[in-house]
């Protein structure tokens, strides 16, 4: 991998990002309005259980980091092949993974700059500090939930390269799917027995239940962690996988090359 | 084979049971310009997509400069380049911002010098700071040929370079391609469906159809594959004696109007019916040859004549 190629993916995003006020309002505008709204909501909450209000918060701070990632890694393409320039960027001599890896350096840089801004947001408006939940619990959580979101990326991306933009929706609309079932704002124990069982199956369910358990008892549920953790990773193994398989794909029957057609 | 750039071998692209590219082979040798010609469907473009590793191909090799282009895509990448009236940069950004992304994939040493040097070669320096998609589309082929050129490659592929371009502006976009071949010995492989524009850049043309190679030879002696030759005669009079010749030589014509008759004859008979027929009498005030064109070998082909 070429560090250079690598400046050139993450030249273009900032280009795109700063010229495009969909990107602005997709990555910047509208997770601060989710924050002033749940932050209010909080605000409200805490007159019965100041926990909980805490938590609702929480859970918007932080699912600001999949939302964004995710977004990064899938939308990032589309930009190209809405201008038909995909195949200008592939005939170059660039390795798919600098691509999607400066797609995801990206993506962490405005997650990190947006979770940062609503922090200080939520700091000065709602009293919160999201510092409460730890240092450490926050380098685990981002890190848990970069891998998720960069592994849900690229599937959806595959999914474009292979069936071209009709699926293009999926690369903003998919990811909020999870939100009620990985329990975001809520304590995993409130979801029906049933849906407890599938909210297992995702990552971030464990990633949220470990963020409030530190933002309650100021430790470290490094069960809920490595739990997470191991999911990431076979999320992250079988994601790669299914883009690859995508990605042939959609060389194999020429839809790479018809995407911007 | 030092001096073959390209070289393609049995190449092999299928679609299900159809086949697109049918085991084509072909060598572009270093400095040439082979022109890729073919009806719709024939396969050029996809052969083009292959030939950059965009859609994999099915069997065959494919090799730059010596080397298999599966094995060692980066570095063939990295020598050629790619342009088309298809395929666009983006257009939010600026046009300088577009090349400098471009620079950076190519790794491109001093890349502002090499972007304002290429943007001066085609006199556009005023559009650097330019919205992409407000350019016009002639802009747009220039701005799409600086970027093919930013890493100085040895070879570039052009999908119809000049498609949906005026006359005026297809014409300088020619005379441009011109220069750089001469400037810097480029090699190039082009496709178009602009047989005047092949005949005048193309030393070497490439027919396909239905994914084979059905004839591949220069322009000029493609065209020398159809005999078959028209004269139209403009006359003021005679035309019975006119009639007669022609039909005691057993010449093939049409009289047009009273005055013009055109007249179907193998190439290296003309010179015999002029003289015969300007010992009649018959006063001929013009005389046009149409001899055949790159466009009859393509019509013929694609016509299956």
């Amino acid at each position: 991998m070429q560090i250079k190629r690598i400046g050139a993916i993450l030249l273009q995003e900032y280009y795109i990002t700063v010229r495009s006020v969909e990107v602005i309002a997709d990555i910047f505008f509208f997770p601060f309005v989710n924050v002033l709204v749940f932050g209010f909501l909080s605000l409200y909450l805490t007159g019965s259980n100041a926990l909980a209000g805490q938590y609702v918060l929480l859970g918007m701070l932080l699912w600001q980091i999949i939302w964004i990632v995710e977004y990064s890694v899938a939308v990032g393409s589309l930009w190209n092949i809405w201008s038909r320039n995909l195949s200008n960027l592939f005939i170059a001599p660039m390795m798919t993974q600098e691509f999607i890896l400066a797609h995801t350096i990206s993506g962490i840089c405005k997650a990190l700059l947006m979770v940062l801004l609503t922090s200080i947001l939520s700091v000065y408006i709602f009293h919160f500090n999201i510092l409460s939940v730890g240092i450490l619990p926050l380098i685990l959580i981002f890190i848990n939930f970069t891998i998720f979101a960069f592994a849900f990326g690229i599937a959806i991306l595959g999914l474009i390269f292979r069936y071209s933009t009709r699926l293009q929706a999926f690369a903003w609309g998919l990811v909020p799917i999870i939100q009620p079932l990985a329990a975001a704002f809520y304590p995993l124990s409130v979801l029906p027995a049933p849906m407890q069982y599938l909210a297992y199956l995702f990552p971030p369910t464990f990633t949220f239940e470990a963020a409030r358990y530190s933002l309650t008892y100021h430790t470290v549920n490094w069960q809920l962690f490595g739990i997470s953790f191991g999911e990431n990773i076979i999320y992250c193994i079988l994601c790669i996988f299914f883009f690859r398989m995508m990605f042939r794909k959609s060389r194999d029957t020429g839809q790479f090359a018809r995407n911007e057609g | 084979m030092a001096d073959t750039i390209l070289a393609v071998n049995n190449l092999v692209k299928k679609y299900g049971q159809f086949r697109a590219v049918d085991g084509i082979s072909f060598t572009v040798p270093k400095g040439k310009v082979v022109g890729f010609l073919g009806p719709n469907g024939a396969g050029k473009t996809t052969t083009i997509q292959v030939l950059l590793g965009i859609t994999l191909a099915n069997g065959g090799t494919i090799s730059y400069f010596g080397k298999d282009f599966f094995s060692n895509r980066l570095y063939c990448l990295q020598r050629i380049n790619f342009t088309s009236a298809f395929n666009t940069l983006l257009g939010r950004i600026s046009v300088n911002e577009n090349l400098f992304v471009f620079a950076g994939l190519y790794q491109v040493a001093h890349a502002k010098e090499k972007i304002k040097q290429l943007l001066d070669f085609f006199e556009i320096s005023d559009l650097a700071p330019e919205l992409y998609q407000n350019l016009s589309a002639g802009q747009k082929t220039r701005v799409n040929l600086v970027k093919s050129l930013l890493n100085d490659p040895e070879m570039i592929l052009m999908d119809e370079p000049t498609a949906s371009l005026d006359p005026d502006i297809a014409d300088k976009t020619l005379t441009l391609i011109e220069d750089l071949r001469r400037e810097r010995n480029l090699t190039l492989l082009f496709t178009s469906h602009n047989m005047n524009e092949v005949t005048r850049i193309c030393d070497e043309v490439i027919f396909l159809d239905h994914g084979k190679i059905v004839a591949q030879d220069t322009p000029a002696n493609l065209t020398k594959r159809i005999r078959a030759a028209r004269i139209r005669l403009t006359f003021e009079e005679k035309k019975e004696v006119l009639e007669k010749y022609l039909r005691e030589h057993n010449r093939q014509f049409t009289f047009l109007d009273n005055h013009t008759v055109m007249i179907a004859t193998e190439e290296k008979f003309i010179p015999k019916v002029l003289f015969g027929i300007s010992k009649t009498g018959v006063f001929l005030t013009d005389i046009e040859i149409q001899k055949p064109t790159l466009e009859d070998v393509f019509l013929q082909i694609a016509r299956k004549e």
